[in-house]
């Protein structure tokens, strides 16, 4: 009788101890300057840690159960914590409650644990750290998405005489554009391993159509044009990105429904001489075959702006833009703000403003890549 | 010899200097006569006077969004199609009577306005209609759409409307929507009639 009770016990006790090996404790803590969660585990386990916006993902590569002290989460900065165990690996996500936050994580023995240290950031340093978040990013591409895109041409509007809309107070919209624009070149540049054109670099006149020739003679793979918008409204505020809308004249519509038909034809018949005369007659349709990608652009820009601006949502728009019109290659115009608005004009002066701008300008580039630069 | 001498060169150089002057300001009187000659607009008393009238409805933006809002106005129910167009095009740059805003520049001369048979009204606004225009691509927007809309939403006849600036077309007002090919109306930027 004894003896059957001594192997229960034995039974139960290595149960007991296994169950803690193969269980989880999460403790955490809001400290002044940051929030640490720790990990804790009876054996040493190998993991990977992935950030994304507003999330923690590490991947243990074990099967693991946890055991988080209360249901409710009562933290400055972390939200929730959800697990899932898959295929002999345990995913742990911590959902925090900022988008942006700093990640520094390092292991501890005896007994083993995987401490996190989570610091939200101030927006100041928001801005010098996303370039290097995207970085990671973009390390996770293929690589043929890279190579998909090398080029891109960004068309600072307006300059010279044509000095674009002018501020209640003074502010030069063809200023605020160049500025935008080189800031936007250098983010591009520092983080990706692109090619970045700005159509002008000086305050020179520049007309639209040289402007959409740079694009296509350096066989851009994107075209952005950079702008202030001004309105009879005073109080018209918010930034909003625009794509190509047709005049959908029905010259052009018979031309474009005949290209299309007959494009099988076209491509047995044609002599390969022959063929940039093709492109001659196509060029001044050359923006139609790229809306899509276009507006999905736009449509990748104008979140970005939205989020990191607090502007107000203006969302994508399609317009007959001269500019866009002869581009054969996604193309977008970005209106940043109203210039004509006094409170956006002070916005659009300050260099910190110009900044966030070209950064979510950047972000949107990067998401648009990330979502849709397969194909 | 050399007091004479200096003497002659400072009458001469005074000289010059009026001579300089006397020219620039004949050269400026006269491109203002040539600027006075070249007006020769078609005002509103060109327009004739018929008894019977009829009501068009117009556009105009608000400070609340940036659609177009409608407003009524009578005009003169000429047997000319051409000449009711016309008189849209007047009650526009004489702008709002509400509370709404202008949507053109109210110095915006109507130079000339024709329609083809295939019912593209070709307008010829004078100048003023890029260089008094607010610029930026929401006022473009705004203007181009108040006329075209305008004209399409009162006349059925009129399809399409170009555009063309002192006789001629121009690519943009102020490096925006382009002015090259006619434009056909946009009425979902018309606010919607619950509003009223």
């Amino acid at each position: 009788m004894k003896k059957k009770y001594f192997i229960i016990f034995i039974f139960l006790y290595f149960l007991i101890s296994n169950l803690q090996a193969i269980t989880l404790k999460i403790r955490y803590h809001d400290h002044p300057d940051f929030t640490r969660v720790v990990i804790e585990s009876y054996t040493p386990f190998s993991y990977h840690v992935h950030t994304g916006p507003g999330e923690i993902s590490i991947i243990i590569e074990e099967s693991f159960s946890f055991h988080v002290p209360e249901r409710k989460i009562q933290s400055r900065i972390l939200k929730e914590f959800q697990w899932e165990r898959k295929d002999s690996k345990t995913f742990f996500k911590i959902i925090l409650k900022k988008d942006r936050f700093t990640l520094d994580y390092f292991t501890l023995i005896n007994p083993f644990r995987l401490v996190l240290d989570i610091k939200e950031l101030s927006p100041s340093i928001v801005l010098q750290l996303q370039a290097r978040e995207f970085k990671n990013v973009l390390s996770s591409f293929p690589d043929k998405n890279i190579a998909s895109i090398k080029t891109i041409v960004i068309d600072p509007g307006h300059g010279g005489s044509d000095r674009g809309a002018r501020g209640p107070s003074g502010l030069l919209e063809k200023e605020v554009t160049l500025t935008i624009a080189k800031e936007l070149k250098s983010i591009i540049e520092r983080n990706l391993p692109f090619r970045v054109i700005l159509t002008r670099t000086e305050d020179v006149n520049l007309s639209l159509e040289e402007r959409a020739s740079i694009a296509n003679n350096q066989k851009a793979d994107m075209f952005i044009s950079i702008h202030a918008n001004a309105s009879y409204r005073k109080l018209a505020r918010g930034s909003e990105t625009y794509f190509l809308s047709l005049h959908a004249s029905d010259e052009e519509t018979r031309r474009l429904a005949y290209f299309e038909n007959n494009s099988d034809q076209l491509e047995e018949e044609i002599l390969p001489e022959n063929i940039d005369d093709i492109k001659l007659i196509l060029w001044d349709l050359a923006q139609t075959s790229y809306l899509k990608q276009s507006s999905q652009l736009a449509e990748s820009i104008q979140h970005e702006l939205n989020y990191l601006l607090g502007t107000a949502n203006r969302g994508i728009k399609q317009a007959p833009f001269k500019v866009l019109s002869n581009v054969a290659m996604p193309a977008v115009l970005i209106e940043v703000a109203f210039i004509s608005n006094p409170k956006e004009e002070k916005k659009l002066s300050s260099q910190e403003f110009q900044y966030q701008v070209a950064l979510a300008i950047y972000r949107g580039i990067v998401n648009y890549l990330r979502q849709y630069g397969e194909s | 010899m050399k007091k004479k001498d200096l003497t002659l060169l400072i009458t001469l150089i005074v000289s010059i200097f009026i001579l300089i002057i006397l020219v620039i300001l004949s050269l400026k009187t006269e491109r203002i006569k040539v600027k006075k000659e070249e007006i020769n607009y078609f005002y509103p008393s060109t327009i004739e006077q018929t008894k019977e009238k009829r009501k068009v409805t117009i556009f105009f933006p608000s400070e609340e969004d940036s659609l177009l809002y409608p407003e009524t106005r009578e005009i003169y129910l000429t047997p000319s199609l051409i000449e009711q167009a016309k008189q849209v095009i007047f009650e526009l740059i004489k702008g709002p009577e509400s509370e709404h805003l202008p949507s053109l520049p109210p110095t915006t001369k109507l130079r000339e306005l024709f329609i083809t048979n295939d019912g593209i009204a070709y307008i010829d606004f004078s100048k003023e209609i890029y260089q008094q225009h607010p610029g930026g691509s929401e006022a473009e927007i705004i203007s181009i759409y108040a006329i075209v809309n305008s004209l399409t939403y009162n006349f059925p006849q009129i399809k399409k409307v170009q555009i063309l600036i002192e006789g001629l077309e121009k690519e943009t007002f102020n490096g925006h929507i382009d002015l090259t090919k006619p434009f056909s109306p946009r009425f979902n930027l018309i606010a919607s009639n619950k509003k009223y």
